[in-house]
């Protein structure tokens, strides 16, 4: 493979990677903290990818519509606080799950009658739709750059919040010590209820940068969601920095995986095998990383110290 | 002759060293207490003992044998029996149950998949005669969700007495009791005198001057004075460990 | 209920309605899936995403033997057992493992690599799938072509399951498995070695679950990846849920209903999908206001 496709592949990584971070630090630490399952996650991300395509045909502007998305995000995920996930603090995870899956299917029927099933697409200005020239000779396209950067920006204000806002050490005890928190004199509700929006409004705001990148349809919450989970799981429950390092190595093992396994099944096995075996494979790097980290780091990458 | 040995324990959670090179024996019929104020690692000196919690250094022996890689059920079956200090009783059965459940742990096949086991004499018995030597007979069939408090310290004490241990690990089985049920417990504990060998972690001193043979005080993580009762009652590091502590 | 499903197979006579015997046989036989899940959620306290892929291994397992003309029943009903338990093994080892972080998430990811690994079979029909070459021969004879027949050894199999269950709960095993499900470190205090039990239960769970896939198979003639989508483990999980969770039976009156209720809005509306997310979303939120 050459050094060329390697940094493309690198940067695709690195942009999955992102994106993957934005969902998944929701998650752990909706999961981490308030120890709720939610399965409807991933349909947060796919409400704020088919709010961005909606926005943008009211305001016919990509610019607008992404900030607009991510808002109406963040309004949706209080609403949905308010309506069911209150309730689902402290119930059992069995009925967690019976709740949020009855979510992901109603959130699914009504972007299936609001938008209609087939997929649907976001265009891009003219100027983020060129691409630049790498060092190596090969073209990127600048969106997917801007996106990474997008989402590092928004990795680097996280991390200053949780590091250094009272807010975010407030949030770091819960992770370490949930039933502290209420004697630490914090407003449980309160905060719960601004982490699962501001979680919701992630999800969104990851769903309306990857619009313009891949097919925009009611299913396209349920396999970021598994993805998540893995990150979640590879990273440590209700850590945000290891949602961090574990998205990025997810998002690089899935395509560079995906690169090299191919190039090794092609000479090693011929074209043949690569086309019928190598996909497989490919999807079940993944898994198969998240299994040899788990034997050896029960707990996750980078764990929160119990 | 020692059954249990702890030699040079120490562990430490981040900075805060909570076990400092502890060594610890406990002979065959004997009551070997331990005391000490509030925060001196006792709980964590209890964990690497019964090996829930990993030793950073140091070794545990149970009758010699090397125990100290072992996970708690393997030590378990050795002969090393513990009670929890926050009651840990299988609150959705019966005391009955949860006694031939620890019955169950030592017979010939512990896991049959066929034999029901609610009405298996061969459990039932030694378990209803291991509540009746703790004075629960009549409540065996009780669900444990439903005891007094003092009950379930009972049943706990039942459930260590039917593993047949070699060493019995006793944390803080006292905790939480009036003032009449503690002293129940302390007669049952002396009744059980020199059947085996007991570690008995408490705070309260009027039990433990009642009932040990030999007295350790763990303060900071460390083994500050150890011997008979009246020594250690005298010794002017221990009581000055003590002040500001209320020993209840 | 029992004698409900027991009556499809004469209604389907009755009226002629091959129909219903074929939606009566499928509910059953996801009714055994949803009991061998039970046992595990229930009675053992782990939760399981995954399960699905127990039930795709099964069927997958028919398919596969088919093709090497060892699809007779005595054979391959032992080998899609065979092949979910082995499955089980190691993953439920790995998932056990995990500390903190929930089974939940780790069988999850177990089910979707299975269902990549379905797909990638581009000999067994890839994502497509393929359906069966014949319906297999039981002991050499083509009695499972006969849907009354194999609606018989469905509910037979249910029975067996349910009656297994209970069983196996009541046991010298079952105990220890219900006692670690409340604590597990007073359990292994007490000499059992708790990971190990888990992991037994966990692996008969996923044979039983084979055994389902199986007859799914030969049910619909057809095997697909779609079988072990991580949507169906959530059916299912949702089945053992609508059942109470606490007992077999109420497992599988909980597949039963949920497959009825499926087929009816899905005959009744083409919103089908939102129906049945209310009414689950309505069914939680009644639990945990009970709950609370």
């Amino acid at each position: 493979m050459s050094a060329g496709l390697l940094l493309v592949q690198t940067l695709n990584g690195l942009q999955l990677g992102v994106l993957l971070f934005l969902i998944a630090a929701g998650l752990t630490v909706v999961f981490g903290i308030m120890d709720v399952v939610n399965l409807a996650h991933g349909a947060q991300y796919m409400a704020g990818a088919y709010l961005a395509v909606a926005f943008a045909g009211w305001t016919g502007s990509f610019w607008a519509a992404v900030p607009l998305a991510a808002v109406a995000s963040l309004l949706l995920g209080a609403v949905l606080e308010r309506l069911v996930f209150r309730r689902l603090l402290g119930a059992s995870h069995l009925d967690q799950v019976l709740a949020t899956f009855g979510l992901i299917l109603l959130a699914e029927e009504a972007a299936r009658t609001l938008f209609g099933p087939a997929p649907l697409s976001l265009a891009l200005p003219p100027l983020l739709a060129g691409t630049l020239k790498l060092p190596g000779g090969l073209h990127y396209p600048i969106y997917r750059l801007v996106v990474l950067g997008a989402g590092l920006a928004v990795g680097g204000l996280l991390w200053l919040l949780i590091e250094h806002t009272r807010a975010g050490m407030r949030l770091r005890a819960g992770a370490s010590n949930p039933s502290m928190l209420s004697a630490l004199g914090v407003d449980v509700g309160r905060l719960f209820a601004w982490l699962l929006a501001v979680a919701a409004m992630l999800a969104g705001f990851a769903g309306a940068l990857a619009a313009p990148l891949v097919s925009v349809e009611p299913g396209m919450g349920g396999s970021v969601l598994i993805l998540a989970f893995v990150v979640v799981v590879l990273g440590g429950a209700g850590s945000v920095r290891g949602a961090f390092l574990a998205a990025l190595l997810v998002g690089l093992t899935d395509t560079i995986g995906r690169s090299v396994l191919d190039a090794a099944l092609h000479a090693g096995l011929g074209a043949a095998a690569a086309a019928t075996a190598g996909p497989a494979l490919a999807s079940m790097l993944i898994y198969l990383l998240m299994a040899a980290v788990l034997a050896v780091r029960p707990y996750g990458l980078s764990p929160v110290e119990p | 002759m020692t059954v249990l040995v702890a030699h040079g324990l120490s562990k430490s959670f981040g900075a805060l060293r909570v076990t400092r090179d502890v060594d610890l024996e406990v002979r065959a019929g004997e009551i070997h207490a331990l005391i000490g104020p509030n925060g001196a690692g006792k709980s964590t000196l209890v964990g690497q003992l019964a090996g829930t919690i990993a030793p950073d250094s140091g070794r545990v022996s149970l009758d010699g044998r090397d125990v100290t890689a072992l996970p708690p059920h393997r030590r378990a079956r050795l002969g090393l029996a513990r009670t929890f200090q926050v009651s840990a009783l299988i609150e959705g059965f019966t005391a009955l149950a949860n006694v031939a459940l620890a019955v169950q742990a030592g017979t010939r096949f512990p896991l049959s998949p066929f034999t029901g086991a609610g009405r298996d004499a061969a459990l039932n018995a030694p378990a209803r005669a291991a509540l009746a030597s703790v004075g629960l007979g009549p409540r065996a069939d009780v669900a444990v969700a439903t005891l007094a408090h003092g009950e379930r310290r009972a049943v706990e004490l039942a459930v260590a007495l039917a593993l047949a241990p070699r060493c019995l690990l006793l944390d803080e089985p006292l905790a939480g009791m009036g003032h009449d049920e503690a002293r129940q417990i302390v007669a049952l504990l002396r009744g059980l005198k020199g059947r085996f060998a007991m570690l008995l972690v408490e705070h309260d001193m009027e039990a433990v001057f009642a009932l040990a043979d030999r007295v350790s005080v763990l303060v900071q993580g460390r083994i500050v004075a150890s011997g008979p009762p009246e020594q250690i009652r005298g010794d002017r590091a221990v009581q000055a460990a003590y002040l500001g502590d209320e020993a209840c | 209920m029992t004698v409900l499903l027991a009556a499809a197979p004469f209604a389907g006579r009755v009226t002629g309605n091959a129909y219903l015997l074929s939606l009566a046989s499928r509910a059953a036989t996801l009714a055994i899936a949803a009991v061998s899940l039970q046992f595990v959620v229930g009675y053992g306290g782990l939760f399981s995403l995954g399960h699905a892929a127990f039930l795709g291994i099964g069927a997958y397992a028919l398919l596969i033997l088919g093709g090497f003309g060892l699809d007779e029943a005595a054979i391959s009903l032992p080998g899609a057992v065979l092949a979910s338990a082995l499955f089980a093994w190691p993953t439920g080892w790995v998932a056990l493992r995990a500390r903190g972080i929930g089974l939940l998430m780790i069988t999850l990811a177990f089910g979707q690599m299975a269902y990549f690994a379905a797909g990638a079979l581009e000999a067994y029909g890839g994502d497509d799938g393929m359906a069966l070459d014949r319906t297999p021969p039981l002991f050499g004879s083509a009695l499972l072509r006969d849907p009354a027949v194999l609606h018989w050894l469905v509910l037979t199999a249910l029975l067996g399951s349910v009656a297994g269950a209970r069983i196996l709960a009541a046991s010298r095993f079952g105990r220890v498995l219900r006692a670690a499900r409340e604590n597990a470190v007073r359990v292994a205090a007490l000499g059992y070695d708790v990971t190990r039990v888990r992991l037994i239960g966990y692996v008969l769970a996923g044979g039983i679950a084979g055994l389902a896939g199986w007859l799914l198979a030969i049910g619909s003639g057809f095997v697909s990846p779609a079988t072990l989508d991580w949507r169906v483990s959530a059916e299912l999980l949702v089945m053992v849920i609508l059942g109470g969770a606490a007992s077999p039976e109420g497992a599988a009156i909980g597949a039963v209903l949920l497959v009825l209720v499926q087929e009816g809005l899905a005959s009744a509306t083409a919103h089908g999908g939102a129906v049945l997310g209310a009414l689950l979303l309505a069914v939680a939120m009644l639990r945990m206001r009970r709950r609370a």
